[in-house]
């Protein structure tokens, strides 16, 4: 009797979708841009001349060859009232809000508050230095005329737009290679839909869509307000926008904070907070693997592992 | 019809169609696209409700969809701002609802993803411990009814069959507790939320402003008919007018063929008045000649008379006679054929000859003071393809103009010289008063002499160019004020060479 109640229970209820619909969506391919203004943004991307100090650019803080972040838990140098990891730049492109707060709507806003907050730009002293020099003047010509703030940003917005990851082994999966993935990984990804992890991380970037209070089943232990700090409102206290968990084996450490050192932890701290339960060192271990198969490549090379 | 009337009809047509053309069409083009934007718009809020819905049924398992559709909105709602119009009131309810739609979208998301993965995992732990106890089976089914309507009822015996729930192995009946309770607290909230997001009338709104913007897209589409009317009746009126230009032109074409006609009538006319007048002007040389060949003939005949009384044979006065008779003879051929009238073909003839013979009876018309030369660079071979009669008549004009041109002492020379390969030029030369430059480009018209007083008929030179012309040459002037001035014509030869040998 029991047992045929459960039976119904599987046959009537979701999720048992109607059509095997999968959580995780193939990354969409990078969208078309000027080759000239992103080689140009590529250059500003890496140039410390844009920050106020001359030493800081952008690479400094995202480094491409690695996973397009830092590896530290917080920038060396600080970034507000409530520092915070460095999320990486890949794929930021499909993030619906960028930041930990998600409070940024564009990369237009995000590479203005980037060179002003985390660089310092001088605009007056930046202009005249890219103006004098001896090859700006003439990459700008073309693309936007003269050297100016609107230029600089667009060229490094565009040069982003490229920095996507496609070719992940769960891309060639979603798109029905079954080999892609290790047995292990599959079964990984199995429980990554089965404990739920998949309600918050899904999507084509698996996660940046929506925002989620960190430590649903119990107090996270952290002095940041969440997005609070945005809005003031008492709900958005500890709400964060979910990360993407894209290339997410070689952006350690992880969090908002940069406390979590592994991806084990992060995982093991993840079940506990926002699942309400205790995972097996097994199920972590084979959800762990599944992580890695959401890495990427970019300039034909899986990422983190450039020269 | 002076000029103006055309040009200020084109102009103010030109201005009244730019201002229908800037006014009507961008009008037509602005609703057009508002309306294409609200269609768009009344889509997108229907792809986000039904993927709300497949959200909440669990046959959508991510949020991009509805991100997606979303920011379509915001989009489309930025495509209507943009556009003027006099619905800028209603939009702004529009994007009052949207901005209130995408704000309950984020507590969906939230809320959504919370009870789904609490149900997962409640499904999951659910089937673990179902043998346990009786009460996990039940838990199932009351979580089913509480799924399919998360009413009061049905929240209540949920909530009941909790609190008997066992601790269960490793704490994960606590644990199914605890996600239960999350369900029973946030699904509630979920189903409020989606209510709210369903039924705010987004699409509801926008259906109606279409319609009232269909009205006004109506009488914009009449307004652009009728522009469409205005253009075509100014198309039939450029026709109209173009249809009249035409028949002037024509008129003005036909009239002007006449007026061709008649001239040349006339000219042909005077051209043998022309001759007939220069004829005149040799009557006086050729009745000098005539004088002497007639006081020769007297003479002679005295002497034969005086001979044949003296017995002598008067053999040579009479043979004298004969000759001189003969010499008269040859002198009236020539006149005769000066004064025939032209049409006679092409004949090939010896240039020199030709004018030589014409300075022969200009010459002693002309003033003492005035001495002409001739100078031939031509071979004796050379021959053209000319009228003899039409060519004298050439040099007589050129060289009265050029003998009037001139006061007091004076000199002309023609030249004939070989020019290019296939051409010579007869060049008339005087060191008269020339001409000034203010004449020298209407010299070739008719009734342009300079001669002072209605002296001549005013036609020569437009006569001596129309016989160049006939034989297919070119005359030219050139002048210099109180220097002279000098005639060019230039003649297609014949056949033979009409250069000299180069002399060793
Ligand atoms: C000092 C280190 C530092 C530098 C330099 C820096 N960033 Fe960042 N970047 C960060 C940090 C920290 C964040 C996260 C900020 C937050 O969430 O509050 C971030 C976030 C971003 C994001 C958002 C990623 C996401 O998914 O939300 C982008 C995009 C980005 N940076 C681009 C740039 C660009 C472009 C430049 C150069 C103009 C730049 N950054 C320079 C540290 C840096
Ligand atoms: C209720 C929503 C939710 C669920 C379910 C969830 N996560 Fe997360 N996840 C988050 C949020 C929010 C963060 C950001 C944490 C922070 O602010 O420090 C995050 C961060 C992470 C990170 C760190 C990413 C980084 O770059 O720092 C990993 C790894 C991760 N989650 C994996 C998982 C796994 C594995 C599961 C399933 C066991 C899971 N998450 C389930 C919301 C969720």
């Amino acid at each position: 009797m029991t047992r045929i109640v459960v039976f119904l229970l599987w046959i009537v209820l979701p999720p048992g979708p109607l059509f095997s619909a999968e959580p995780l969506l193939p990354l969409p391919p990078p969208p078309a841009v000027s080759r000239d203004k992103a080689a140009l943004g590529e250059r500003l991307f890496h140039d410390p001349r844009l920050s106020g100090s001359g030493r800081l650019s952008c690479a400094s803080c995202h480094r491409l060859e690695s996973g397009g972040d830092d590896g530290l838990p917080l920038p060396s140098v600080p970034t507000g009232p409530y520092p915070h990891n460095t999320p990486t730049v890949f794929n930021a492109v499909f993030n619906f809000r960028l930041h930990w707060y998600g409070d940024l709507h564009s990369l237009q806003k995000q590479a203005l508050v980037a060179l002003q907050r985390d660089m310092q730009v001088d605009w007056m002293r930046v202009l005249k230095r890219l103006r004098a020099d001896r090859l700006y003047p003439r990459l700008f010509k073309p693309l936007y005329g003269i050297i100016d703030a609107d230029g600089i940003i667009d060229a490094l917005v565009t040069f982003e737009r490229t920095l996507v990851t496609p070719n992940a082994p769960i891309d060639r999966f979603l798109r029905g290679e079954t080999a892609a993935l290790t047995p292990r990984q599959r079964q990984g990804y199995r429980l990554f839909k089965q404990y739920g992890c998949s309600a918050c991380h899904q999507g084509a970037n698996i996660g940046g869509n929506l925002y989620q209070k960190l430590g649903i089943f119990g107090e996270y232990d952290t002095r940041d307000p969440g997005r609070f700090a945005i809005t003031g409102k008492s709900e958005d206290l500890r709400i964060f926008r979910v990360p993407s968990l894209r290339n997410v084996a070689v952006t350690a450490p992880y969090f908002h904070d940069g406390r979590v050192e592994t991806l084990e932890k992060a995982v093991a701290l993840m079940a506990e907070y926002q699942l309400g339960t205790r995972m097996s060192k097994e199920d972590i271990a084979l959800i762990v693997e599944f992580l890695h198969s959401l890495t990427g490549h970019y300039r034909g090379r899986a990422l983190g592992d450039m020269p | 019809m002076t000029s103006f009337r055309p040009t200020f009809l084109l102009l103010s047509m030109l201005i009244l169609l730019t201002a229908m053309y800037r006014y009507t069409a961008l009008e037509v083009r602005h609703a057009v696209r508002f309306a294409s934007a609200l269609t768009a718009l009344r889509l997108h809020d229907a792809e986000l409700n039904r993927d709300l819905l497949l959200l909440r049924g669990g046959d959508l398992l991510h949020y991009d969809s509805i991100n997606h559709a979303i920011g379509q909105i915001r989009s489309d709602l930025s495509t209507l701002t943009a556009l003027p119009g006099e619905l800028a009131p209603q939009v702004e309810t529009l994007k009052r609802m949207a901005r209130y739609k995408a704000a309950q979208l984020e507590r969906f998301k939230s809320t959504h993803a919370l009870v789904r993965n609490s149900f997962a995992y409640f499904l999951h732990l659910q089937e673990a411990l179902t043998d346990e106890a009786p009460v996990f089976p039940a838990l199932g089914a009351a979580m089913l009814q509480f799924m399919r309507r998360p009413d009061p009822r049905h929240q209540r015996s949920l909530s009941d069959l909790l609190d008997t729930l066992p601790a269960g192995k490793n704490g994960r009946g606590t644990h199914l507790e605890a996600h239960t309770r999350l369900i029973l607290q946030r699904l509630p909230e979920l189903e409020e939320i989606l209510a709210n997001l369903l039924t705010t009338p987004l699409g509801i709104t926008a259906t109606r402003i279409a319609s009232v913007h269909e009205s006004h897209l109506d009488t914009l589409q009449k307004r652009a008919d009728r522009f469409r009317l205005a253009l075509y009746l100014t198309a039939i009126l450029l026709l109209a007018y173009l249809f009249h230009a035409l028949r002037r032109l024509q008129r003005a074409h036909r009239r002007l063929g006449e007026e061709m006609r008649q001239r040349l009538d006339t000219e042909r006319q005077l051209l043998q008045a022309r001759k007939m007048e220069a004829m005149g002007t040799f009557a006086s040389g050729i009745a000098h000649d005539f004088n002497n060949l007639l006081g020769s003939i007297r003479g002679y005949g005295v002497l034969a008379r005086e001979q044949l009384e003296n017995g002598q044979s008067p053999y040579h006065a009479l043979s004298r006679i004969e000759a001189i008779v003969g010499r008269g003879h040859e002198l009236i051929q020539r006149l005769l054929q000066f004064a025939r009238p032209g049409g006679d073909d092409l004949t090939p003839l010896a240039p020199a000859a030709v004018i030589e013979e014409a300075l022969g009876f200009l010459t002693p018309t002309l003033p003492e003071a005035i001495q002409v030369s001739f100078l031939n660079r031509l071979n004796d071979r050379c021959r053209i393809a000319a009228r003899a009669g039409e060519l004298q008549q050439v040099i007589v004009n050129l060289v009265r103009n050029a003998a009037e041109a001139i006061e007091g002492e004076g000199k002309i020379t023609v030249t004939l010289e070989p020019a290019g390969s296939d051409t010579i030029l007869i060049r008339v030369h005087d060191s008269g008063r020339g001409i000034p430059p203010s004449r020298i480009e209407r010299i070739f018209e008719p009734f342009a002499s300079g001669k002072p007083g209605g002296l001549g008929t005013g036609l020569g030179l437009a006569i001596v160019q129309r016989i160049v012309r006939d034989h297919g040459g070119r005359i030219g002037v050139e002048s210099e004020p109180d220097r002279g001035t000098e005639f060019i014509i230039e003649l297609p030869k014949g056949l033979k060479s009409c250069r000299r040998p180069k002399k060793p």
